[in-house]
């Protein structure tokens, strides 16, 4: 027996205790649901094959393409399910998928080909993006409503940025600069897409771009610190990356911070460095 | 048994010195010979791959060849520098890139990567069932407190990439310490480390979240598997004034203080 707790419009969630088979599809659950029970149940759907990305839901927290999830891979006998973005669901299971849609307008549009150049493009991974929604809705730094322009859309970023026809301006990348640098890594992204994309992958590929810019950011900055930490010590050396980005005067609150630590005896003053740092310096500087 | 490599990441050797020391302490009260080389580096700290990623996988190829050298088993108590560590094994299993790897390698006077050593997180290498038969004679002392088990999220995702699912280790050893353990509603949750200077806002609103359920949940005390996890956390606490404020342990910690 599988108790579904099914998220409903006026605040409350339907129970049903059905004896479904584990093969059985999210998706055709609510269809018979629809059908059968509450013909007034709402939710959205459309290819039934993993490709469209319309049938996005979150189950016990977790999102899931409804077409694709099988009832019998949830570990629990009880699932609640309830719309992706479940901050501010709209009807039962429909989402308001405005801010997601919105969010690919972060980066300003890029600029047509300019027709001199030949495209020898690398196959990329972004176009098999199907918008569906997911890694936006279980991203932490878009929940924080901080302006991050969230997953799907550095994808896509990644794919222009990559695309030798269009031509990177630098108010576009610095557009992305000062966005992409919101991301904290925590691969919800690449673990939920229904797709297998790696949209951290592409967050370290336009990282990458960015230390071209000739002006920093902090995120350049923080990034450069870190590699010259490694360079220096063979390690990442906390009060060296403070003063590398915050100045000397400016990483004093940062530095005193860890006074607690250090009466606590967790903290080596002395700086510690790898054996062999010749090797690391070596394989830091080296470019093929 | 067999040597074990040991490799404690950057953190726990400069300011999460307890950590360092207790993972030390336990390896030897099992009797679990252990190597550390001292020419280990950072992994990379998940940031050097957003300058460079071939130097990247060079550096981090670099500790697998020095952890080669020394056994066949790596263990590792941060979880950052365990998905960094398994992210250049996987990635050099492609021949193309360990070729090109190895030149780099070689021309720094190193040896190949051979692909041959096993990298695992020290908690689920606890929690596997040799060793926690040897935890289950060690363990004597019941610490009867509140404790909430947090994962952090390097240790498990992406899980298509790491070897092992560390689901219900955390707690299945800290109810071997007998401390009541009150469950998170997301032990996977982010702490926020990552982002603590590019995306304080969004760093900020995920460690107080957990420091507010552990609150919520009465619990004296967080027990982590990571010390970027562990430090990000409590220094937020300290921030945060006096009010509440739980322990940060790491789990090792409990371990050991509940042997003899």
């Amino acid at each position: 027996m599988t108790i579904l707790r099914i998220y409903r419009s006026e605040g409350n969630y339907d129970i049903h205790h059905l004896d479904i088979k584990p093969e059985t599809k999210l998706l055709t659950l609510f269809e018979q649901i629809r059908t059968k029970i509450d013909s007034s149940f709402a939710f959205s759907s459309e290819c039934r094959r993993g490709i469209c990305g319309s049938c996005a839901v979150k189950v016990n927290g977790i999102p899931v393409l409804a077409c694709k999830a099988e009832i019998g891979s949830f570990r629990s006998g009880v699932l609640r399910i309830e719309p992706l973005n479940s901050a501010a669901p709209k009807i039962d299971l429909l989402s308001d998928f405005e801010p997601f849609f919105r969010s690919f307008s972060r980066f300003p549009e890029f600029p047509p080909p300019d027709g001199g150049l030949t495209r020898h493009c690398e196959p990329s991974d972004a176009l098999r993006c199907t918008q569906c929604g997911i890694c936006f809705y279980s991203c932490p730094s878009v929940a924080s409503d901080d302006g991050f322009a969230g997953p799907a859309a550095i994808v896509k970023a990644e794919r222009f940025l990559s695309d030798p026809a269009d031509r990177l301006t630098r108010p576009q990348l610095e557009a992305a600069a000062e966005n992409v640098y919101q991301c904290v890594k925590c691969f919800r992204c690449e673990e939920y897409c229904p797709r297998g994309l790696k949209p951290e992958h592409s967050v370290e590929a336009v990282r990458r771009r960015c230390l071209t810019l000739p002006e920093d950011s902090l995120g350049t900055i923080h990034t450069k610190a870190l590699f010259d930490s490694i360079f220096h010590y063979g390690k990442i050396n906390e009060v060296f990356t403070a003063r590398y980005i915050f100045g000397f005067c400016g990483s004093l609150p940062l530095i005193l911070s860890g006074i607690p630590f250090l009466l606590k005896r967790r903290v080596r003053i002395r700086p510690v460095f790898s054996k062999n740092i010749r090797e690391i310096r070596q394989l830091l500087e080296a470019d093929e | 048994m067999e040597t074990v490599v040991f490799f404690p990441g950057c953190m726990p050797v400069s300011i999460a010195r307890h950590q360092y020391r207790a993972e030390r302490k336990l390896l030897k009260k099992l009797d679990i010979p252990f190597t550390e080389c001292p020419e280990f580096s950072c992994c990379g700290g998940g940031h050097l791959q957003d300058a460079d990623e071939m130097k990247f996988f060079a550096l981090n190829a670099r500790n697998l060849v020095y952890a080669e050298r020394n056994g066949r088993l790596l263990i590792t108590g941060c979880s950052t520098c365990y998905q960094n560590l398994v992210r250049t094994a996987e990635a050099l299993k492609d021949e193309t890139l360990r070729g090109q790897i190895n030149r780099r390698l070689n021309a720094a006077g190193l040896d190949d990567y051979r692909g041959v050593i096993e990298i695992r997180h020290i908690l689920n290498f606890l929690a596997s069932s040799e060793i926690f038969s040897l935890l289950e004679n060690l363990v004597v002392r019941r610490k009867k407190q509140n404790m909430m088990p947090f994962y952090g999220c390097h240790i498990k995702r992406p899980s298509a990439l790491l070897p092992e699912n560390p689901d219900g280790s955390l707690e299945k050893l800290l109810t071997l310490c007998g401390v009541f353990v009150r469950p998170m509603r997301d032990p996977y949750v982010c702490c926020g480390f990552h982002g603590q200077i590019t995306s304080p806002k969004t760093s900020a609103s995920l460690t107080d979240a957990i420091l507010s359920e552990a609150a919520e949940q009465q619990c004296g005390a967080v027990v982590t598997v990571c010390p970027l996890c562990a430090f990000n956390i409590e220094s937020r606490s300290l921030q945060n004034g006096r009010a509440n404020r739980p322990q940060i342990i790491p789990v090792e910690e409990v371990l050991l203080k509940s042997m003899k």
